[in-house]
Protein backbone atom coordinates (compact mmCIF):
# COMPACT_ATOMS: atom_id res chain seq x y z
CA UNK A 1 0.00 0.00 0.00
CA UNK A 2 1.04 3.61 -0.31
CA UNK A 3 0.58 4.44 3.31
CA UNK A 4 0.58 2.92 6.76
CA UNK A 5 -1.68 4.42 9.40
CA UNK A 6 0.08 5.12 12.71
CA UNK A 7 -1.40 3.53 15.83
CA UNK A 8 -1.20 5.12 19.28
CA UNK A 9 0.20 3.04 22.14
CA UNK A 10 -2.35 3.14 24.92
CA UNK A 11 -1.48 0.09 26.98
CA UNK A 12 1.61 -2.01 27.48
CA UNK A 13 2.63 -4.98 29.56
CA UNK A 14 0.76 -8.19 30.19
CA UNK A 15 0.07 -10.07 26.97
CA UNK A 16 0.81 -7.39 24.45
CA UNK A 17 0.68 -3.80 23.32
CA UNK A 18 -2.68 -2.20 22.70
CA UNK A 19 -2.82 0.30 19.87
CA UNK A 20 -5.57 2.80 19.26
CA UNK A 21 -6.76 3.58 15.75
CA UNK A 22 -9.76 5.58 14.56
CA UNK A 23 -12.75 3.47 15.51
CA UNK A 24 -10.77 0.45 16.59
CA UNK A 25 -8.23 -1.03 19.02
CA UNK A 26 -5.67 -3.66 18.08
CA UNK A 27 -3.39 -5.76 20.21
CA UNK A 28 0.07 -6.61 18.98
CA UNK A 29 2.39 -9.05 20.70
CA UNK A 30 5.74 -8.11 19.25
CA UNK A 31 7.49 -4.79 18.84
CA UNK A 32 10.84 -4.35 17.18
CA UNK A 33 11.25 -0.91 18.75
CA UNK A 34 11.13 0.49 22.26
CA UNK A 35 7.90 2.29 22.96
CA UNK A 36 6.17 4.27 25.66
CA UNK A 37 2.50 4.93 26.20
CA UNK A 38 1.44 7.81 23.97
CA UNK A 39 3.93 6.93 21.21
CA UNK A 40 2.76 6.38 17.66
CA UNK A 41 3.97 3.42 15.65
CA UNK A 42 3.54 1.42 12.44
CA UNK A 43 2.59 -2.23 12.19
CA UNK A 44 3.69 -4.53 9.39
CA UNK A 45 2.94 -8.22 9.21
CA UNK A 46 1.36 -8.09 12.66
CA UNK A 47 4.51 -6.69 14.26
CA UNK A 48 5.32 -3.14 15.36
CA UNK A 49 8.21 -2.18 13.11
CA UNK A 50 8.81 1.50 13.71
CA UNK A 51 7.98 4.50 15.81
CA UNK A 52 6.44 7.54 14.16
CA UNK A 53 7.11 11.14 15.11
CA UNK A 54 4.02 12.45 16.93
CA UNK A 55 3.64 15.52 14.71
CA UNK A 56 3.64 13.41 11.56
CA UNK A 57 1.24 10.90 13.08
CA UNK A 58 -1.23 13.58 14.14
CA UNK A 59 -0.95 15.20 10.69
CA UNK A 60 -1.77 11.86 9.08
CA UNK A 61 -4.76 11.28 11.32
CA UNK A 62 -6.07 14.79 10.66
CA UNK A 63 -5.98 14.14 6.92
CA UNK A 64 -7.84 10.89 7.41
CA UNK A 65 -10.43 12.70 9.45
CA UNK A 66 -10.90 15.21 6.64
CA UNK A 67 -9.73 18.04 8.86
CA UNK A 68 -6.47 18.85 7.15
CA UNK A 69 -7.04 21.45 4.49
CA UNK A 70 -4.44 22.52 1.93
CA UNK B 1 -15.56 13.04 -25.30
CA UNK B 2 -11.83 13.39 -24.72
CA UNK B 3 -10.10 10.16 -23.81
CA UNK B 4 -7.82 10.46 -20.84
CA UNK B 5 -4.22 9.29 -20.79
CA UNK B 6 -3.05 6.54 -18.45
CA UNK B 7 -1.13 9.15 -16.49
CA UNK B 8 -4.20 11.29 -15.98
CA UNK B 9 -6.41 8.39 -14.94
CA UNK B 10 -3.83 7.18 -12.45
CA UNK B 11 -3.11 10.63 -11.05
CA UNK B 12 -6.70 11.77 -10.55
CA UNK B 13 -7.32 8.78 -8.31
CA UNK B 14 -3.91 8.83 -6.62
CA UNK B 15 -3.74 12.54 -5.77
CA UNK B 16 -5.88 12.21 -2.60
CA UNK B 17 -3.06 10.14 -1.08
CA UNK B 18 -0.66 13.07 -1.50
CA UNK B 19 -1.98 14.74 1.64
CA UNK B 20 -0.85 11.73 3.65
CA UNK B 21 2.51 11.63 1.91
CA UNK B 22 3.02 15.27 2.86
CA UNK B 23 1.94 14.68 6.48
CA UNK B 24 4.44 11.83 6.76
CA UNK B 25 7.10 13.89 4.97
CA UNK B 26 7.48 11.32 2.18
CA UNK B 27 7.17 14.30 -0.18
CA UNK B 28 8.02 17.91 0.55
CA UNK B 29 5.82 20.96 0.39
CA UNK B 30 7.12 21.91 -3.04
CA UNK B 31 6.26 18.47 -4.43
CA UNK B 32 2.81 18.61 -2.89
CA UNK B 33 2.06 22.11 -4.22
CA UNK B 34 3.04 20.98 -7.72
CA UNK B 35 0.80 17.91 -7.48
CA UNK B 36 -2.05 20.05 -6.20
CA UNK B 37 -1.55 22.55 -9.02
CA UNK B 38 -1.86 19.73 -11.56
CA UNK B 39 -4.88 18.20 -9.87
CA UNK B 40 -6.83 21.45 -9.75
CA UNK B 41 -5.87 22.33 -13.32
CA UNK B 42 -6.95 18.95 -14.64
CA UNK B 43 -3.45 18.19 -15.85
CA UNK B 44 -1.00 15.61 -14.54
CA UNK B 45 2.72 15.19 -13.86
CA UNK B 46 4.98 13.15 -16.12
CA UNK B 47 5.07 9.40 -15.88
CA UNK B 48 8.47 9.43 -14.15
CA UNK B 49 7.29 12.04 -11.64
CA UNK B 50 4.20 9.99 -10.89
CA UNK B 51 6.26 6.87 -10.29
CA UNK B 52 8.65 8.82 -8.07
CA UNK B 53 5.87 10.13 -5.84
CA UNK B 54 3.73 6.98 -5.66
CA UNK B 55 6.23 4.11 -5.59
CA UNK B 56 4.17 1.82 -3.39
CA UNK B 57 1.10 2.12 -5.60
CA UNK B 58 3.17 1.00 -8.55
CA UNK B 59 4.32 -2.11 -6.71
CA UNK B 60 0.67 -3.12 -6.59
CA UNK B 61 -0.08 -1.99 -10.14
CA UNK B 62 2.88 -3.97 -11.51
CA UNK B 63 1.64 -7.01 -9.67
CA UNK B 64 -1.86 -6.43 -11.02
CA UNK B 65 -0.51 -5.99 -14.58
CA UNK B 66 1.73 -9.06 -14.34
CA UNK B 67 -1.26 -11.19 -13.41
CA UNK B 68 -2.65 -10.59 -16.91
CA UNK B 69 0.64 -10.25 -18.76
CA UNK B 70 0.13 -6.61 -19.63
CA UNK B 71 2.24 -3.49 -19.43
CA UNK B 72 1.66 -1.68 -16.16
CA UNK B 73 1.08 1.67 -17.87
CA UNK B 74 -1.48 0.23 -20.27
CA UNK B 75 -4.58 2.43 -20.10
CA UNK B 76 -6.88 -0.53 -19.48
CA UNK B 77 -4.64 -1.78 -16.68
CA UNK B 78 -4.71 1.60 -14.93
CA UNK B 79 -8.49 1.85 -15.40
CA UNK B 80 -9.05 -1.66 -14.08
CA UNK B 81 -6.72 -1.05 -11.17
CA UNK B 82 -8.89 1.80 -9.95
CA UNK B 83 -12.12 0.01 -10.96
CA UNK B 84 -11.51 -3.08 -8.88
CA UNK B 85 -7.81 -4.04 -8.57
CA UNK B 86 -7.09 -1.52 -5.83
CA UNK B 87 -10.15 -2.53 -3.81
CA UNK B 88 -9.34 -6.22 -4.26
CA UNK B 89 -5.88 -5.68 -2.78
CA UNK B 90 -7.38 -3.90 0.20
CA UNK B 91 -10.11 -6.48 0.74
CA UNK B 92 -7.56 -9.26 0.41
CA UNK B 93 -5.43 -7.71 3.15
CA UNK B 94 -2.41 -7.48 0.87
CA UNK B 95 0.41 -4.94 0.92
CA UNK B 96 -0.09 -3.97 4.54
CA UNK B 97 -3.85 -3.51 4.35
CA UNK B 98 -4.25 -6.53 6.58
CA UNK B 99 -2.56 -4.60 9.37
CA UNK B 100 -4.71 -1.51 8.98
CA UNK B 101 -7.98 -0.81 10.81
CA UNK B 102 -11.22 -1.07 8.87
CA UNK B 103 -11.82 2.68 9.10
CA UNK B 104 -8.64 3.29 7.14
CA UNK B 105 -9.30 0.60 4.56
CA UNK B 106 -12.79 1.93 3.97
CA UNK B 107 -11.47 5.41 3.28
CA UNK B 108 -8.74 4.00 1.04
CA UNK B 109 -11.08 1.99 -1.17
CA UNK B 110 -12.53 3.62 -4.23
CA UNK B 111 -16.11 3.76 -3.00
CA UNK B 112 -19.14 4.24 -5.25
CA UNK B 113 -21.50 6.36 -3.19
CA UNK B 114 -24.52 8.61 -3.50
CA UNK B 115 -24.42 12.38 -3.12
CA UNK B 116 -26.72 13.54 -0.30
CA UNK B 117 -25.88 17.22 0.02
CA UNK B 118 -23.87 19.81 -1.82
CA UNK B 119 -22.37 23.11 -0.77
CA UNK B 120 -19.87 24.92 -2.97
CA UNK B 121 -17.01 22.54 -3.75
CA UNK B 122 -17.94 20.08 -1.02
CA UNK B 123 -20.46 17.28 -1.06
CA UNK B 124 -21.77 14.96 1.60
CA UNK B 125 -22.04 11.33 0.51
CA UNK B 126 -23.42 8.13 1.96
CA UNK B 127 -20.56 6.25 3.56
CA UNK B 128 -20.85 2.79 5.14
CA UNK B 129 -24.09 3.54 6.93
CA UNK B 130 -23.05 7.07 7.83
CA UNK B 131 -22.01 10.14 5.90
CA UNK B 132 -18.77 11.68 4.74
CA UNK B 133 -17.86 15.10 3.43
CA UNK B 134 -15.55 15.15 0.43
CA UNK B 135 -14.31 17.65 -2.10
CA UNK B 136 -16.07 17.71 -5.49
CA UNK B 137 -13.58 20.14 -6.98
CA UNK B 138 -12.98 17.74 -9.89
CA UNK B 139 -16.66 17.43 -10.77
CA UNK B 140 -18.27 20.79 -10.05
CA UNK B 141 -21.49 19.90 -11.89
CA UNK B 142 -22.21 16.96 -9.60
CA UNK B 143 -25.74 16.97 -8.23
CA UNK B 144 -27.58 15.56 -5.24
CA UNK B 145 -28.68 12.05 -6.11
CA UNK B 146 -25.73 11.38 -8.41
CA UNK B 147 -23.43 8.42 -7.86
CA UNK B 148 -19.73 9.21 -7.53
CA UNK B 149 -16.47 7.40 -7.01
CA UNK B 150 -14.70 8.61 -3.90
CA UNK B 151 -11.12 8.03 -2.80
CA UNK B 152 -10.21 9.36 0.64
CA UNK B 153 -11.42 12.97 0.79
CA UNK B 154 -12.21 13.53 -2.89
CA UNK B 155 -14.94 12.66 -5.34
CA UNK B 156 -13.11 11.71 -8.51
CA UNK B 157 -15.57 10.68 -11.21
CA UNK B 158 -19.30 10.64 -11.64
CA UNK B 159 -20.85 7.28 -12.40
CA UNK B 160 -23.32 7.75 -15.20
CA UNK B 161 -25.49 4.99 -16.61
CA UNK B 162 -22.98 2.46 -15.31
CA UNK B 163 -20.08 4.19 -17.06
CA UNK B 164 -17.43 6.68 -16.00
CA UNK B 165 -18.42 10.05 -17.40
CA UNK B 166 -14.93 11.34 -18.16
CA UNK B 167 -13.56 8.38 -20.04
CA UNK B 168 -15.93 8.39 -22.95
CA UNK B 169 -16.24 4.62 -22.66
Amino acid sequence: MCLSIPGKVIEMGGGGIVLEYPGEFREVEISLVDLEIGDYCLVSGGVIVSKVDKKKALGFLEVLDGKNEF
Amino acid sequence: MERMSSEKIFFMYAFPCSHFLLAMEKIDREDFDELKRHFFAGSCPSRSEIERVFPNAFKLIRKFADESGRDYWDEEVIREYWEFGHNDFIDGGEGGYGDAPESFNRACRVNVVKVKKKSGDKIVVDFYGGEKEVSCILIPDIQIGDMVKVHFNYAIEKVENGKNSLSGE
